[in-house]
């Protein structure tokens, strides 16, 4: 042990060292991780003015679009209710693909990435937490956009408060499952960056966050259906804007759930080989 | 009720090795894009060695030698292409998440930390990642801020902290979970010598509760700190020994440093081949001085033989002598003769 020469150690031994169990390391890992997140996120100012802005302007410019066209509903809803339901997966999508999804990248650019991968840590209760971090760090959107959408004459119709709940809850498996899947191949890639960026504009015009699924040409609306997201938020709107009760949303509840889990295994399984891949190449740590 | 992290403690018997590299290989391809040819580069070409527990093992060369690659083997980093290594007896490759929870490790520079969380918020991130329970987390990070003499600067953002300070942090980052064997890369790379001295000490006061695998390219660190050393260079281990006895491969020879006032204008190969010709010279290595002027290192056992050409050939070539030292051999020295090349 070290002398008393440097630093103030005192003369008693050290107790041992106490080690989680299995489970309780990976829940661990994860909370600690989202935290972690969203402080190192709350220390950039223009982050935490940005994104707070960025989903209000951009509902306050589908509103005004759906206004100038005339219309006031949209697939027999209200068009603020419907965009503000919307916003909602939009901003758990933004949120988490910039979290999750980016997890590697994130590590790689502060270049903690080889401090990580030495570590026993779960690969995925890591990526996970950098996702549930995400979804804390745009709470202030959703209030901001809710704020405006209620200001702006959304109307809601809950009949059942455990279906929205239970399409929330999908809304966020579906979300943490496709950043998850990403998030392997960020590893592979030293340009996540920009794979995200690509990535991110499609999923929001596929999952139906600003106007109805149905309207989109048969093979983008079969695209969609591949999406955990869109099936997510199709349950949202009928659970919030159409008074559907758990027993309606379920079967779209467990099909966003079902695409999930494909997602989610996807991720498991090219996680492992993306990482043996990258030690093989020998750039895992490289920025 | 014993914890894991004394089983990883377990009791070892003299002769036991915390660490064997069997000729261990990694070659690196570039150029791996359609149409385009691959190129392989050999960053290790055969490094065997073994690390006895509770000792401090030096890995010691020039920048390019490959020492930081063989850390990343064996540290879980990267694969090796060939050979095989085991840490704590557990196999690098079949039985990484093993050796994980075996290491410690200080990667060197700059980066490995958070910029934007505190001292103890990075080694809160770090305890949760190696699985400590949040009691042992909380009063590790009291302890370990304290070893590294950074208690009170525990709350500020890492970005403000000094080189040294981040340095001490890596050292209190890697000893957080207890782990029985630890890997510094070049830990006092870049640190001022007040910083590097505390540095050295602390690390020399980790054994023999600890094993420590160092890589430097410092050779006063690694004849102060290491019990054994393996001098690498371009891949392959050259020599390897205690610092006493890879002294002792040049214990007849002095080093013989002549000082030229001004540079040698091109003609420093054809004098480095002249000298090195000489009977009784092991090594010959020249290098610019600051001012303008030369410096040449001459390995050799005949020291006023060797000394006097020296001075012919300077003269011969019209250069100003402006001094001459003899000293006793060193580590470097020792590198010299190996090498046949100073370290730089």
């Amino acid at each position: 042990m070290m002398n008393a020469e440097w630093g103030t150690r005192s003369g008693a031994a050290m107790a041992p060292v106490s080690f989680s169990g299995r489970y309780r390391h990976f829940w661990s890992v994860l909370v600690t991780t989202a935290r972690g997140f969203v402080a190192r996120s709350n220390a950039y100012l223009i982050d935490v003015i940005r994104w707070p802005v960025f989903p209000l302007v951009f509902y306050a410019a589908m509103r005004l679009t759906y206004s100038v066209s005339g219309q006031q509903t949209v697939a027999g809803l209200d068009v603020a209710a419907f965009l503000l339901v919307g916003m909602f997966a939009f901003i758990t999508w933004s949120g988490t693909i910039w979290s999750s999804g980016y997890a590697i990248e994130y590590e790689r650019s502060e270049g903690t990435i080889a401090a990580l991968f030495l570590s026993p840590a779960s690969r995925v209760a890591t990526i996970a937490g950098y996702g549930l971090g995400g979804f804390v760090w745009m709470a202030p959107s959703f209030v901001t956009v809710a704020i405006l959408g209620v200001a702006t004459g959304a109307r809601f119709n809950v009949a059942d408060p455990l279906a929205v709940l239970g399409a929330i809850l999908a809304l966020l498996v579906g979300s943490l499952a496709t950043g998850f899947a990403l998030a392997g191949i960020f590893i592979l890639s030293r340009r996540a960056n920009l794979l995200a960026n690509f990535l991110q504009r499609p999923g929001e015009l596929l999952s139906g966050a600003l106007f109805p699924r149905e309207s989109l040409p048969a093979p983008l609306h079969a695209l969609s259906n591949c999406l955990p997201v869109s099936h997510a938020l199709d349950a949202l709107r009928a659970s919030t804007l159409g008074a559907a009760t758990l027993r309606d949303t379920l079967p779209t509840i467990a099909l966003a759930l079902a695409v999930a889990a494909v997602y989610a295994v996807v991720g498991a399984l090219s996680l492992r080989k993306v990482e043996y891949a990258a030690k093989h190449s020998g750039d895992l740590d490289l920025y | 009720m014993t914890t894991p992290g004394q089983e990883r403690h377990r009791q070892w018997a003299p002769g036991d090795n915390a660490i064997v590299a069997a000729h261990l290989r990694r070659i690196y391809e570039t150029g791996r894009r359609p149409f385009k040819p691959r190129r392989q580069t050999v960053a290790v070409e055969d490094v065997s060695f073994a690390v006895p527990r509770g000792t401090i093992f030096g890995l010691l060369g020039p920048n390019g030698a490959g020492k930081t690659t063989t850390i990343k083997m064996l540290s879980t980093l990267l694969i090796p292409s060939g050979g095989t290594a085991t840490v704590g007896g557990f196999d690098v490759v079949r039985d990484e998440g093993q050796v994980r929870r075996q290491l410690g490790v200080v990667l060197g520079g700059d980066r490995g930390l958070y910029a934007k969380l505190s001292a103890r918020e990075n080694l809160r991130y770090f305890g949760a990642l190696y699985g400590l329970t949040t009691a042992t987390i909380a009063r590790r990070i009291e302890e370990v801020l304290a070893l590294v003499n950074l208690g009170d600067r525990a709350d500020e953002r890492t970005e403000r902290f000094s080189r040294g300070m981040k340095q001490r942090l890596h050292l209190a980052k890697a000893i957080l979970h207890d782990p029985p064997i630890l890997i510094l890369d070049e830990p006092t790379i870049g640190l001022d010598p007040a910083s590097a001295v505390d540095l050295r000490r602390a690390v020399g006061a980790l054994v023999p509760d600890h094993t420590v695998l160092l890589t430097t390219h410092d050779m006063h660190e690694a004849d102060q700190l290491c019990r054994e050393i393996a001098i690498v260079d371009r891949g392959l281990i050259v020599a390897q020994g205690t610092p006493a006895e890879l002294k002792a491969r040049v214990a007849g020879e002095r080093r013989v440093i002549v000082s030229t006032a001004r540079g040698l204008n091109g003609q420093a190969t054809t004098l480095h081949d002249q000298l090195a010709a000489l009977p009784g010279v092991r090594g010959v290595s020249h290098e610019l001085t600051e001012t303008g002027g030369s410096e040449l290192t001459i390995l050799c056992t005949d020291t006023t033989a060797t000394l006097d050409e020296t001075l012919a050939a300077l003269r011969g070539r019209g250069a100003a002598v402006s001094g001459v030292r003899v000293v006793e051999p060193t580590l470097e020295d020792a590198f010299l003769a190996i090498a046949g090349r100073s370290f730089e």
